[in-house]
């Protein structure tokens, strides 16, 4: 069953009973097809990039890592040769 | 970055064409031993991209900053397949070469560089490579313990640098180290750009029969090495699982060796980095990289043709016309790397080019990042009286090859 509040909003709303100011939005997405299997990723992130034991192609460990992994994730998608990695929204 | 040009007109006046830059490629090396050839550092204070013409007349771009390298490197509309008209070959060995091998995935464009690249992604993945580390650090071990017990001086590359990626790339495609000194020859004249046509076709030749025979004898009799498991897979011609066998076993040893070597050296050359290394071994990854950044040991570039117009900042690289890809330089763009002509193992260096970019970025980075990281560790915590046997200046470079390194590296300790 889907929730009547998006992501976004729960987060929101849970923010705003705990104070919390950081919001894990950044969203991460990963094209199989583009990857070449450099384990770039893998080195950068291994909390978020891990790759295939047969294929050595990338596989998503987390779709929203917190945002202390912003950064590291960014850099990921930066060093990316294939260009298969896309951090979404804000968080960086 | 690379656009889209609505202003490029095919058959149109080259504005460009009148503009060719009297820049060689390959130019010869200066007295430094770290550094790319002064004439594309020079074409680079010019401007980063620069019109040149090859040996044949061919027009040829050469690219020297960091981000028109990379943006080329990443883009498809930049094909990889030598046997395109316009690809650009910087001497006749090398056209030739192509011309008698079967290509790889290191010179096929997707979708057959895809379908034979992961034939081998499975084989390289972090997680094999770590599991690999007690076995790399017991080839390193091995090989100290035999060059201590001879005594010095000794010559790093043959007792060292040489031998331990050789090991472990036999290790790992299931190739007999003994015959180390057969297909270590025919490597070192394979890259050899001085070497006549004849000479390098022969080695050519005479590694691809190894190579081919090798890939029967591992359908007969298989066994769990990364060529068994290719040939095993039913998919590869004979002449294709010959020429990746042989794509793999020279990229498995020639690099790393000429890091090791070439590391050494300039960590010697840099005692205040070395020192801060042995007092901080935690930062050999960051070292490592750093040291991958600054020696880039591809000098001669990395070749593309463009399969359609492409502007590049304003200059309009025609389809049919090729792209040197000059890595060596880009990793030295200060518009990329603050102080980049400085060796600073505390950099953050990751974004280097040293690999390449795009779909092509080297296969075994985690592996020869593992031999590197272990190989520079092993000699400073067992050397700690490690220096150079002769005068720098007499330390012999290898000019020639498409691998930049050093002949022989000797020390003392």
């Amino acid at each position: 069953m889907r929730s009547w509040l998006g992501y976004g909003e729960l987060v929101a709303l849970r923010n705003r009973f705990t104070h919390r100011t950081e919001v894990p939005t950044m969203q991460v997405t990963v094209d199989q097809d583009r990857c070449c299997g450099s384990g770039q990723c893998v080195l950068t992130v291994p909390a978020v990039f891990d790759q295939g034991e047969e294929d050595g192609l990338v596989r998503l460990l987390q779709v929203r890592p917190g945002p202390e992994l912003d950064a590291d994730v960014r850099l990921a998608a930066a060093l990316c040769p294939g260009g298969a990695i896309t951090a979404h929204g804000e968080g960086g | 970055m690379t656009t889209d040009t609505p202003t490029a007109r095919p058959g149109g006046v080259d504005p460009d064409a009148a503009a060719v830059a009297s820049v060689t490629v390959p130019s010869a090396h200066g007295s430094c031993p770290f550094d790319p050839p002064p004439a594309y550092r020079e074409a680079h204070q010019a401007g980063p991209i620069t019109r040149i013409a090859l040996w044949d007349g061919a027009p040829c771009w050469l690219l020297t900053g960091y981000r028109h390298s990379r943006a080329v490197l990443a883009d498809n509309r930049f094909s990889a397949d030598a046997r395109l008209p316009g690809f650009p070959f910087i001497t006749p060995g090398r056209r030739e070469l192509v011309a008698r091998t079967t290509p790889t995935f290191l010179r096929l464009d997707d979708p057959e560089h895809a379908r034979q690249r992961r034939m081998l992604t499975g084989d390289f993945i972090i997680k094999r490579v770590e599991a690999l580390r007690p076995q790399i650090q017991q080839i390193v071990d091995e090989a100290f313990d035999r060059m201590i017990a001879k005594g010095g001086p000794a010559d790093l590359v043959q007792e060292f640098a040489l031998p331990v990626p050789s090991l472990v790339i036999c290790l790992l495609l299931g190739v007999p180290y003994e015959d180390h000194e057969f297909f270590q020859e025919h490597s070192r004249i394979l890259l050899d750009i001085s070497a006549e046509t004849e000479r390098v076709e022969a080695s050519q030749r005479a590694l691809t029969d190894y190579l081919g025979e090798l890939a029967d004898r591992k359908l007969r009799e298989p066994d769990d090495g990364v060529l068994s498991r290719l040939v095993a897979r039913g998919e590869l011609s004979r002449a294709e699982a010959a020429s990746m066998g042989l794509l793999l076993l020279i990229a498995g040893h020639e690099t790393t060796a000429n890091m090791t070597a070439l590391g050494t050296l300039a960590l010697l050359s840099n005692p205040a980095q070395l020192e801060r290394l042995r007092a901080q071994p935690e930062l050999m990854k960051g070292a490592v990289e750093e040291l991958l950044r600054y020696l880039t040991i591809v000098h001669l570039g990395i070749p593309r043709v463009a399969l359609e117009d492409v502007e590049l900042d304003g200059t309009v690289i025609r389809a049919g016309e090729g792209v040197l890809c000059m890595v060596s330089t880009a990793n030295r763009d200060s518009e990329q790397f603050e102080d980049g002509d400085a060796l600073d193992v505390t950099r953050d260096a990751r974004r280097h080019l040293a690999f390449g970019f795009g779909i092509h970025q080297c296969l075994g980075q985690p592996l020869a990042r593992a031999e590197l990281q272990i190989a520079l560790a092993t000699l400073l915590r067992r050397l700690p009286n490690l220096r150079l046997a002769v005068p720098f200046d007499q330390v012999e470079r290898r000019t020639e090859s498409v691998v930049h390194g050093l002949r022989a590296l000797p020390v003392d300790w």
